[in-house]
Formats: C-alpha cells, sequence, structure tokens
C-alpha cells in the first residue's frame, strides 16, 4: 500500500469532519463528523506504525487509546443530546441555549 | 498482510471509494439514518483498511467498538429524535458555509501538497535500517498485550477510569 495513498485519504477524511462539524445543524450529525475526525486521525497513527515502526507497535497502542475515548464520547454526547431534546425539544446546535434560564 | 500486488491495489481502490462516497454521504444525505448507516459503511472499510496495513487487533476493535457500539448508539440517538425537523434543516447555504468550505479546501490543498512533497522513502529506509532485524515469533496482539501490561500499564489504568468516569456520567446525565 501506498504511503501517500492513505495519508491523502485520511486528509480528506478530516476536512469532511471539519467542514461537518462546523457547518451542521443537527446535533447527531456534528457528533457523527467527530467521529470522522478521529478516525482520520486513527488512520495516520496506524499507517505510520506500519510503515516506520512496524517491529515496535506503538502507533497501535495509541490508537486504541484514542478509540476508548472516542467511545467515551459517544457516551457523553447522545447522553447530553437526550438532555437537551427533553427540555427543548429540539436538537439543533443554534437553539441549545439552556443555560440562560 | 502481504497480498499479491493486483489483488491488493484493487482492495486499496475499493476501499477507497467506499470512505470517500460514504464520507461524502455522512455529510449529504438529507435523512440522518441514512447518514447514520453511511458513517457504518465508512467504519467498516476503516477496519478493513488496517487489516491491509497489519494491524488486526486495532481493525478487530474498531469493528467491536466503533461499529458495534458508537455507531449503534449513534443510531439510537437518531431514532430517538422525532424526524418531522430533518427536513428544514437543509438547502441553508449561508456565508458561512462558504467560508468553512474554502477554509476546509485550503487546509485539505496545503496538506496534500505537504504530504506529495515529503520523501516518505528517505524516512522509512533511515528508520528501517535503524531498527534491530529480530525474527518475531510471537504476533502482533500478544506484542500488544505485553506493551500494555509493562510499558503503558498507567495510561491503560488511566483510561479505564476515564471510561467509568464517563459511563456514570452518561447515566447520570440522561436519567435526570
Amino acid at each position: 500500500m501506498m504511503l501517500e495513498h492513505v495519508l491523502i485519504i485520511s486528509a480528506y477524511l478530516f476536512s469532511i469532519g471539519i467542514y461537518g462539524l462546523i457547518t451542521s445543524r443537527n446535533m447527531v450529525r456534528a457528533l457523527m463528523c467527530l467521529e470522522l475526525i478521529l478516525n482520520a486521525v486513527n488512520m495516520n497513527f496506524v499507517t505510520f506504525s506500519d510503515f516506520f515502526d512496524s517491529r515496535q507497535l506503538k502507533g497501535n497502542i495509541f490508537s486504541i487509546f484514542v478509540i476508548a475515548i472516542a467511545a467515551a464520547e459517544a457516551a457523553i454526547g447522545p447522553a447530553i443530546l437526550s438532555s437537551i431534546y427533553r427540555n427543548r425539544k429540539s436538537t439543533r446546535i443554534n437553539q441549545s441555549n439552556l443555560l440562560n434560564k | 498482510m502481504d497480498l499479491p500486488g493486483p489483488i491488493h491495489d484493487f482492495l486499496v481502490v475499493l476501499l477507497g471509494s467506499g470512505l470517500i462516497l460514504g464520507s461524502m454521504g455522512v455529510l449529504l444525505f438529507n435523512n440522518s439514518i441514512y447518514s447514520a448507516f453511511s458513517l457504518g459503511l465508512v467504519l467498516v472499510s476503516i477496519s478493513l483498511f488496517y487489516i491491509l496495513a497489519n494491524a488486526q487487533f486495532v481493525a478487530a476493535a474498531q469493528l467491536l467498538i466503533y461499529v458495534g457500539a458508537i455507531n449503534v448508539l449513534i443510531i439510537f440517538a437518531v431514532m430517538f429524535m422525532k424526524g418531522s425537523e430533518y427536513s428544514k434543516d437543509f438547502n441553508l447555504w449561508t456565508v458561512g458555509n462558504g467560508v468553512t468550505f474554502l477554509v476546509c479546501t485550503s487546509i485539505f490543498v496545503s496538506l496534500m501538497t505537504t504530504i506529495v512533497d515529503t520523501s516518505w522513502y528517505g524516512i522509512i529506509w533511515t528508520t528501517r535500517s535503524n531498527q534491530i532485524l529480530e525474527q518475531d515469533l510471537i504476533s502482533n496482539s500478544q506484542q500488544i498485550g505485553i506493551y500494555l501490561s509493562t510499558y503503558f500499564f498507567l495510561p491503560f489504568e488511566l483510561i479505564s477510569i476515564i471510561l467509568l468516569a464517563a459511563l456514570i456520567g452518561a447515566i447520570s446525565v440522561a436519567r435526570q
């Protein structure tokens, strides 16, 4: 596998994720784009670990840590989302002003 | 994984096209449930990429955690909302979207020029020559387990504490 191709694909995923994270008005879609960003970072870790550090496997271990952090984030995100939805009946990002009550 | 050349290239092209189309689908589908399923397609193809990059343990962890847990949780969160508010979210091309599109395109182009300009193969040969050429009799998964229980023991415990705190916090926020 060519190294540059995978790096370009992960750069593409990263920029798509940032675009969706900034412009999406639905909060669930913002969470999905955040997952895309974390996956792009993970792809870079695994690919560099395969090409440069194939004996030590430290990139693999670090990507496992990133996956665990993403699992924690994906547990917190829908919990906050369901709490906001219960209070506001909406999941639009620009209407979530719960703190000014 | 050591596959013969044409099969390897075919798999890379197939997985890359699935990844590109799936990530476009995450953004562009009108209905959120479709974009959640195309996020699942992206995650599965990334996991197959990991198998091609000799990282079987990370591929299995990706398939179990991302597709099995996170994507299911996101689909649950999509199904939790009512479906009437999805249709009015779209076709709102504002100035901020254009500015964000320009910024993201410039990030992508600058990253791509950096990637293309860097001479990776020189770095590969200098790092490969420094490594000790020991015969690895144990597999990658065993090596990851050894590293997690020796060198990375403290981060491993800290990550379990973070997961525990996040799960308790999620339950107490969602329960109310």
